[in-house]
């Protein structure tokens, strides 16, 4: 993938047909930009025989990765740089209710990013259920991929909901900007979409605690977002320090 | 024609070949690009998915996609290779298309070629080289699937 955003259209002759189009892309402008043009205009005479090489040749070489169990076959593509996997047999291994929920479950328990059937139209009849890899990558990203498949597909029995695999436990960068996000959520953003105009109305008491100390008295830890930025925490208390509520058993 | 990526030309085209509410067909790959099926929604056209069958390489099955041509029909959406299967169209397949579209002079054939650079051990084949398709054939390429 060189980056450019780069796409043009013809066709032999010039019939009426592609004047059609000319002319909505007059009136609906999609113009690139000069430095994409530009980009795009001197790599292409060699972008395929440069860039292609970045790509694996076929994922051919890779497959036996996964397939010597056949737990997720991978039929070698034509072309582009997409695999198409049938996961039925893998959904049922893993308790999976459809190519979505695996999709998610490969996400969050290994840590791999793929894309559902469902997402590219509705599924044929049949044909049950497939996911895509993207293999527009360096093979060090498609091994750790395929390692973190392959990990995942391998404690089937065990594997449930909740079940830490070992990205989780080796801290796949995925999970912790999960767990990160999560944590910074929590002093910014109200719990409650009404919190924010209760607090400014003095006749209802606030839901949720406002003050810089906890019920207990006791002060609150720095959140750890706070650590890392080298900033304090927002202020939640009450402006000029005013005493504090707390909400109906703490 | 040139634009920001290919995108852009799978809207113009539907815009350019139907007009809004009265019906005009657009057939397109199930699976396929998303795009496709929201393009075709959104400038008002009615849309046809035609299956890729895993039991032919995730191809289409020409006898299928001449039961959904008819007179409404006036976009084709081919795309080799594909997104998202990496499946490309036989040159045979391609002439079986130009058989069943001949018949159907309003009905034009969007190419998405945007792989085309990218085929591993089979050979990458144009809709628009097959004879009486060159002239309703609109191809689509980009410079940044290499």
């Amino acid at each position: 993938m060189t980056g450019w955003r780069i796409g043009y259209c013809g066709q032999p002759g010039a019939s009426p047909g592609v004047h059609q189009v000319d002319h909505q892309h007059r009136f609906l402008p999609s113009t690139p930009q000069p430095v994409g043009g530009g980009g795009g205009a001197d790599r292409f005479p060699g972008a395929v025989g440069e860039d292609a090489g970045d790509l694996p040749p076929a994922p051919g070489p890779d497959r036996g990765r996964a397939e010597p169990h056949r737990r997720l076959p991978l039929p070698p593509p034509g072309g582009a740089f997409y695999v198409w996997p049938n996961v039925t047999e893998a959904c049922r291994m893993v308790g999976a209710q459809d190519s979505e929920e695996f999709r998610k479950r490969l996400l969050y328990e290994a840590g791999v990013a793929v894309m559902a059937d469902i997402h590219f139209g509705t599924h044929v009849a049949g044909d049950g259920e497939h996911i895509r890899f993207s293999y527009a990558s360096s093979f060090e990203a498609i091994d750790q991929g395929l390692e973190r498949i392959a990990d995942f597909m391998s404690e089937p029995a065990v594997r449930g909901r909740g079940h830490r695999c070992r990205a989780q436990r080796s801290g796949c960068p995925l999970v912790r900007a999960r767990a990160r996000l999560r944590e910074w959520r929590s002093p910014l953003v109200p719990r409650h979409p009404s919190s924010a105009s209760m607090r400014r109305s003095k006749s209802v008491p606030p839901t949720w605690p406002v003050c810089s100390t906890s019920p207990t008295g006791a002060a609150p830890s720095t959140p750890s977002w706070s650590r890392a930025l080298g900033v304090p925490p927002p202020q939640t208390g009450p402006p000029g320090g005013r005493p504090h509520r707390h909400p109906p058993g703490g | 024609m040139c634009a920001c990526g290919g995108k852009p030309f799978i809207g113009y085209a539907i815009l350019s070949v139907t007009d809004y509410g009265v019906g005009h067909e657009v057939i397109y790959p199930n699976p396929g690009f998303p795009i496709y099926g929201s393009q075709v929604v959104a400038q008002g056209a009615v849309p046809v998915p035609l299956d890729l069958r895993e039991s032919r390489e995730f191809n289409f099955d020409p006898d299928e996609l001449a039961r959904k041509v008819n007179e409404r029909t006036r976009l084709l959406i081919l795309c080799s290779p594909h997104n998202p299967t990496g499946s490309i169209v036989s040159r045979a397949d391609f002439e079986a298309v130009a058989e069943i579209v001949a018949p159907y002079p309003d009905l034009w054939v969007y190419a998405d070629e945007v792989y085309s650079g990218l085929v591993y051990d089979g050979e990458f084949h144009s809709i628009a080289a097959v004879p009486g398709m060159r002239e309703r054939t609109i191809m689509v390429d980009t410079a940044s699937k290499t």
